[in-house]
């Protein structure tokens, strides 16, 4: 904000000089043109730079994105698993990791190749599991310490053998630009990180959004819920 | 007897020069305009697959393209000031040697200022136009900071007239012997084929620039190495014939 407000005050000084001293290059000719169409030059600059600033922080492309569409984390707490990533040895990296949880009522595989398996189990009651349906499925992921889960397409899913099976059909494919205009200014910015490649890019918990029916089992209550499971990374990976 | 005011007539000549040098003003604007252009499909790229399901399409936008490009054109716009069609016009006016060089140290210094400032704000042009124009997932920047904003171009402006006095030097040597022209000429092509006596001792001039990590201490350094390269101008020609 204090950014933007410099840019818009530094934008108001440039068009108070143009306007009060007519460094407009229309109303003149010759050498004065080029000097007055120079000013102009760096004004519709200056334009641009709080117009980029606010554009990059506001808008839903810009730099500051968030996805809207995931729970609050209070909307988590209901029923919230912690599983552990277990990270597979350099010989089988097609399969780069897998998950598997301590709760015995939900297992999860993700694979590298885009593919995922969950397999939801409901033991107290077998004729029910059916009903489980599951309607959002989140991998979270971030890069560069920015949520990029609004990349993923939403899950298919179906129940098979009392299992539920989640297939991601395609991989999630991501544009990434990054900019840097940090010439001169890290060399004498000592605190700052330029940009590097390549990218930092994180896992971050998964999130399986569950809309159990009534009498399931599964909460035991016995209206519909709504459960979102958060799948947190061990520390040890 | 007349009294000569010198810095008014360095005043004058530098009001001239800036109506007189309109072209390089164009050319500044044009050299950073195609800059932009030619860096809209970005400066670099890549694929990474890993972690988890995910492919990303990386492009990378370094404004250093852009800084670059007005490197180039101010240290071309320096050494054309000395060629004899440019000398001949100070002419016009009362000048000695040393208002002349006076006042192209102070045009081409606000010239670097004038390069440094717009250099660094075409950078948003870039942001503007990839945010708008094209379909991108997500942008990744460390936007600055007004203060390293001004760093920044402080920074350039010291770079752009540290190349602005090396190219105004390496001019005048050009013109007052063809000697030294020729160990121009050799020092160059040492250094472009990597012979190690000419690029260790260019390596040595860089990192006594670039390593230095105080503004302060670096707009020091460039100041004196500008003076002593002033200085050596006005003496390589302070006995030169008017017209030669």
């Amino acid at each position: 904000m204090i950014e933007l407000l410099f840019w818009i005050i530094l934008v108001m000084i440039a068009g108070f000089f143009i306007f009060r001293y007519h460094l407009l290059p229309w109303k003149t000719s010759g050498a004065d043109r080029t000097v007055k169409s120079f000013f102009i030059y760096l004004f519709l600059l200056l334009l641009i730079a709080p117009v980029s600033i606010a554009f990059n922080t506001y808008s839903e492309d810009g730099l500051s994105h968030e996805a809207e569409e995931l729970p609050s984390e209070d909307d988590l707490e209901q029923w919230t698993y912690e599983g552990d990533f277990e990270t597979l040895d350099e010989a089988t990296r097609t399969d780069a990791f897998s998950l598997a949880f301590d709760a015995e009522s939900l297992q999860f595989q993700p694979h590298v190749d885009g593919f995922a398996d969950i397999h939801l189990f409901v033991e107290e009651n077998d004729g029910l599991e059916n009903e489980v349906e599951i309607f959002h499925v989140y991998p979270l992921i971030s890069i560069e310490g920015q949520d990029m889960t609004h990349v993923f397409p939403e899950a298919e899913y179906n129940v098979q053998n009392g299992d539920l099976i989640f297939l991601a059909e395609e991989r999630a494919s991501v544009s990434l630009t990054s900019y840097t205009n940090d010439f001169a200014v890290n060399q004498f910015v000592r605190d700052r990180q330029p940009i590097v490649e390549p990218f930092n890019i994180e896992p971050e918990p998964m999130m399986i959004h569950l809309q159990v029916p009534p009498d399931t089992g599964v909460s035991g209550g016995q209206a519909a819920q709504n459960h979102d499971v958060r799948i947190h990374r061990s520390s040890a990976e | 007897m007349t009294h000569i005011n010198t810095p008014a007539i360095i005043a004058k000549q530098l009001k001239y020069k800036i109506r007189g040098f309109s072209g390089m003003i164009w050319t500044l604007m044009i050299v950073q305009i195609l800059a932009v252009a030619a860096a809209f499909g970005g400066t670099g790229g890549g694929s990474m697959t890993e972690p988890g399901p995910l492919n990303l399409h990386y492009t990378t936008y370094n404004a250093a393209f852009i800084i670059i490009a007005t490197f180039l054109w101010i240290a071309i716009s320096a050494f054309i000031i000395t060629t004899r069609a440019y000398e001949a016009d100070d002419y016009t006016f009362i000048t000695t040697r040393l208002t002349s060089h006076a006042a192209n140290a102070s045009f081409l210094f606000l010239a670097s200022i004038a390069g440094a400032v717009t250099a660094m704000l075409t950078t948003y042009i870039i942001q503007l136009s990839h945010l708008i124009a094209l379909d991108i997932d997500l942008a990744v920047g460390h936007p600055l900071s007004p203060g390293e904003f001004l760093i920044g171009t402080a920074g350039i402006t010291l770079y752009l007239f540290l190349i602005a006095s090396i190219s105004y030097l390496i001019g005048w040597l050009f013109q007052v012997s063809k000697f030294l022209r020729i160990v121009i000429i050799a020092f160059l092509a040492a250094v472009l084929f990597g012979i190690p006596i000419a690029s260790g001792a260019l390596e040595s001039v860089y990192s006594f620039f670039v390593n230095e990590s105080s503004l302060i201490i670096f707009a020091l350094k460039v100041i004196t190495a500008a003076v002593i390269m002033w200085s050596a101008v006005y003496s390589l020609t302070r006995t030169l014939e008017v017209r030669r």
